[in-house]
């Protein structure tokens, strides 16, 4: 068995016991950690592999959430159904988003692409709010917990781990793909891989929709595991998480997107749990990590294996 | 599009460009016949650049036409360019420096296959036959697995080069191929270009300030002045005319001299 | 169809209302203009995109809160607070970019936005510890208040006096970018830095002196605007994406653009809140969006 193989079904055989081991408040966090993985990978696919810094990333994790909450208050479907197609509908609400943002965005480059989507996620933020009628306004959408076994975090844990463990394999596969290396080229030097015959702005919109798609994946799994979803979700003060989760593992890695978010998570909770301050604690955190780690965990980690 | 059968592989018929009040070119015509290794030559300011880049897509001429293979491909997108059969390299020479050497070549052979949106089989397995044989060709085989940030500067040519034949093209377009070179490198640079290009029946067009490069491998030669056509002819001839030396070589130049080149 | 302008556009035909909201329209906007004008700048000088900027406005306000507390209302008071939280502000503002932003450069954007993020968090919190959790409130100095009457319609005096210092402002700004070497070295840096390079300029203490004068800006305008605002820690957050609507549509780097935009955002919204209430900030990110998609430099900035 080769190496790869070994790690992937030791990492497996880890996540399925792992709840078994821990209180419910930490199973809660290991869903969040999951849901935020997949945040932070679909972030760097576009940040690491693609070139391509979103300022605007928050919104599908945001549209994600909603079109589940939404779907789940909604639809009146059963608890099989419901928890089947939620995730589904997010994704599909989410890069449906993205298809039409990222049509736009991607005709300009750099500082302009990010701004571009900064104001399309400051937009959808401002429908968030509004729109009381369908996303409950200011209030947001609270009373997401599924019902039954779902609703026990043991349950929620794997019902989670389905979905997650899926999309990193697809996402992983895609990072190695044919468009995963045309991916990035582009990256490395637009110019030249359209001498090459690449159509680079289809092939970044294409990278954004999916990106999105997954980000809409992880925000509909996070809305559920907290039982609501808020507008502030989608403000610009959120727009640094995935930035903060990527940085934190290393951008120049698959899986350091995943590291990223598990620290990112626990800190998130630990801090937060004794102290009001934590804005303040995460400042200091990016400027430490930008300042002395600026590859990352992952990124420190590779380097001392040489 | 149709195309019609043309002696030609590049045609380019009264290509003209202002930028603001500066004519850059005016009403240039060029013909590269099949197999040809076509240089454009001309002093500093003649618009070779700026003909470069109305040729490769980079830039929309004003005025004029430009037919690849008998088929009418002004104001076409560089990638679109490079599917029809044209390829390209940089001055400045460019590579995909984060990647491997091999991965350079993969990307290109992956693009010219079609499969850039396939998302899901591995890309590490595919073509390596395909690019190893390039790489020996340009004579990087042995580099394969380094990161092409970590290349020699003549290396990166090289495999620049590999990543333009990558794409099969029938056409391959050289800015300054010899650009940043010391004298020695050059000419056995040039020299690679011309024996690749020949095995495997590509026709070549390319921008040179050094004339020892020009003359020692050029079959035809277009000389640019001032954005208009100064002279066309091959190597003897445009060395012999008395206009050419008079307005761009300055003195007769003696064979095997290098030239005015950086 | 009639039924909906006359829901919407009704009010236009009042001219009292009419005046009323394009005159708090253009004050509004001159407080935009101070952010915005050092945002542009910073932008267009060490091409950062400072988030940071609307904690610094915050900044000014508190201070402005603060000394107002200790030192009253009146009018030379008043003066004097403008002067302190200016000072205060570009000494902060010198600080933060002498001990952090001068590291990230040419670091790649990723770590430049989150160096702003952090900026925002940490002074965001800093403010909290500092000044609590409330909104606060101040009042505008004696000599100031009251209004003014002309062609029956009452014009608030404060307001007034908002966009003189907003005209003042541009005006100085003008003289220091035209008139004085370090006003070309700006323009320089914004529109041709390889002339930069060539003026021999000492880029350190010009990427300095120009964030400090951003965010004294900045604190100025924060402090103008705490006897019209109320003072909170929260502050910051919507006037941050005011400044960039502002910046995107004046164009990044001229300060010329950050006022005509200032005031164009600042009347457009006046002019929304009565005819869209709730729904009128749409449109101010649409406009953006159009924008950087059509002319991303914007009205006055050059394309790059």
């Amino acid at each position: 068995m080769s190496s790869q193989r070994a790690w992937t079904l030791l990492v497996c055989t880890l996540l399925v016991l792992l709840p078994f081991g821990l209180s419910d408040f930490w199973i809660f966090i290991a869903i969040e950690v999951l849901a935020f993985a997949l945040y932070a990978l679909s972030f760097n696919l576009l940040l690491g592999f693609g070139g391509m810094l979103s300022f605007g990333h928050a919104a599908f994790f945001g549209v994600g959430a909603y079109s589940a909450a939404i779907f789940f208050k909604r639809s009146g479907l059963d608890v099989v159904w419901m928890f089947t197609l939620a995730p589904l509908v997010a994704m599909a609400v989410s890069a449906t988003a993205a298809a039409v943002i990222g049509y736009f965005s991607v005709r300009r480059s750099g500082i302009y692409f990010s701004m571009l989507t900064f104001a399309f996620q400051m937009l959808l933020y401002t429908v968030a709010l509004k729109a009381s009628g369908l996303t409950g306004g200011d209030d947001g959408i609270t009373g997401l917990k599924p019902p039954g076994v779902l609703g026990q975090p043991l349950g929620y844990y794997f019902y989670a781990l389905c979905w997650c463990l899926p999309s990193v394999y697809l996402l992983r596969r895609l990072v190695l793909s044919p468009f995963g290396l045309t991916l990035r080229a582009l990256k490395d030097d637009p110019l030249r891989v359209q001498y090459v015959g690449v159509h680079v702005r289809r092939h970044q919109w294409a990278a954004f929709v999916i990106s999105a798609g997954f980000a809409g994946l992880g925000g509909a799994l996070f809305a559920f595991s907290s039982g609501n979803v808020f507008p502030s979700w989608l403000n610009w003060t959120a727009s640094a998480t995935p930035v903060v989760m990527a940085v934190l593992g290393g951008v120049q890695s698959f899986y350091g997107a995943i590291v990223g978010a598990a620290v990112y998570v626990v800190l998130e909770v630990m801090i937060s749990g004794k102290t009001e301050y934590w804005p303040l604690a995460m400042g200091i955190i990016i400027v430490l990590l930008v300042l002395l780690m600026p590859t990352g965990l992952v990124g420190r980690f590779k380097r001392a294996e040489r | 599009m149709s195309t019609t059968a043309s002696p030609f592989v590049l045609e380019a018929r009264g290509i003209s460009k202002r930028f603001g009040g500066l004519q850059a070119l005016q009403n240039v015509d060029m013909q590269v016949k099949p197999g040809e290794f076509h240089a454009i030559i001309g002093p500093n300011g003649a618009g070779k650049s700026t003909f470069f880049n109305a040729l490769t897509g980079l830039l929309k001429a004003d005025e004029g036409e430009i037919h690849f293979d008998g088929r009418k491909v002004s104001g076409l997108a560089p990638h679109q360019l490079t599917r029809l059969g044209m390829g390209r390299t940089f001055q400045i020479t460019r590579v995909f420096h984060g990647m491997t050497v091999l991965e350079n070549v993969q990307v290109a052979l992956s693009a010219h296959a079609r499969q850039t949106w396939n998302g899901w089989t591995a890309a590490g397995g595919q073509h390596v036959a395909r690019g190893l044989e390039l790489l020996e060709r340009v004579g990087l085989a042995a580099q394969a697995g380094r990161t092409a940030r970590t290349l020699a500067h003549g290396d990166k040519k090289r495999l620049e080069l590999a990543i333009a034949l990558a794409s099969q093209p029938k056409l391959l377009l050289l800015d300054e191929p010899t650009a940043g070179m010391a004298a020695k490198e050059r000419l056995a640079s040039i020299q690679l270009v011309h024996q690749v290009a020949q095995q495997l029946g590509v026709s070549c067009v390319f921008t040179e300030h050094d004339m020892a490069v020009v003359f020692a491998v050029a079959s035809r030669i277009t000389v640019l002045h001032q954005g208009k056509v100064l002279a066309v002819g091959q190597p003897q001839e445009v060395r012999a005319s008395a206009l050419v030396q008079q307005v761009y070589l300055g003195e007769p130049v003696a064979a095997g001299q290098a030239g005015a080149g950086h | 169809m009639i039924d909906f302008f006359a829901q919407h556009f009704g009010w236009m035909l009042n001219p009292t209302v009419l005046a009323r909201q394009t005159l708090a329209g253009i004050s509004n906007g001159m407080l935009l203009f101070l952010i915005a004008a050092g945002l542009s700048l910073i932008f267009g000088v060490q091409r950062i995109l400072n988030f940071a900027h609307g904690v610094l406005f915050m900044l000014g306000a508190f201070v402005a809160v603060s000394l107002s507390s200790v030192l009253g209302e009146g009018g030379w008071m008043f003066a004097l607070i403008l002067v302190a939280a200016m000072a205060t502000l570009a000494v902060v503002g010198a600080g933060i970019e002498w001990g952090l932003l001068r590291r990230i450069y040419n670091a790649p954007h990723e770590f430049q936005l989150l160096m702003t993020f952090a900026l925002v968090f940490i002074m965001g919190d800093l403010v909290k510890l500092i000044w609590g959790n409330e909104d606060r409130s101040m009042n505008a100095p004696q000599a100031l208040t009251g209004a003014a009457r002309a062609l029956g319609v009452t014009f608030p005096n404060y307001r007034l006096f908002l966009i003189f210092m907003g005209v003042l402002v541009a005006v100085a700004l003008w003289f220091l970018l035209h008139k004085t070497r370090w006003g070309i070295f700006i323009r320089a840096a914004t529109n041709d830095r390889a002339m930069l390079g060539a003026l021999g300029v000492n880029t350190r203490w010009l990427y300095t002196s120009v964030f400090a004068l951003g965010a004294a800006l900045s604190g100025l305008g924060g402090a103008l605007a705490a006897p019209v605002v109320s003072v909170g820690p929260g502050l910051h957050v919507q006037v941050i994406i005011d400044a960039f609507v502002v910046v995107v549509i004046g164009g990044m780097g001229s300060v010329m653009g950050a006022l005509v935009a200032s005031l164009l955002v600042g009347v457009i919204n006046a002019y929304g809140v009565l005819a869209f209430p709730g729904w009128s900030v749409v449109l101010t990110f649409v406009c953006m969006a159009v924008v950087l998609i059509v002319r991303p430099w914007g009205l006055f900035g050059s394309p790059e």
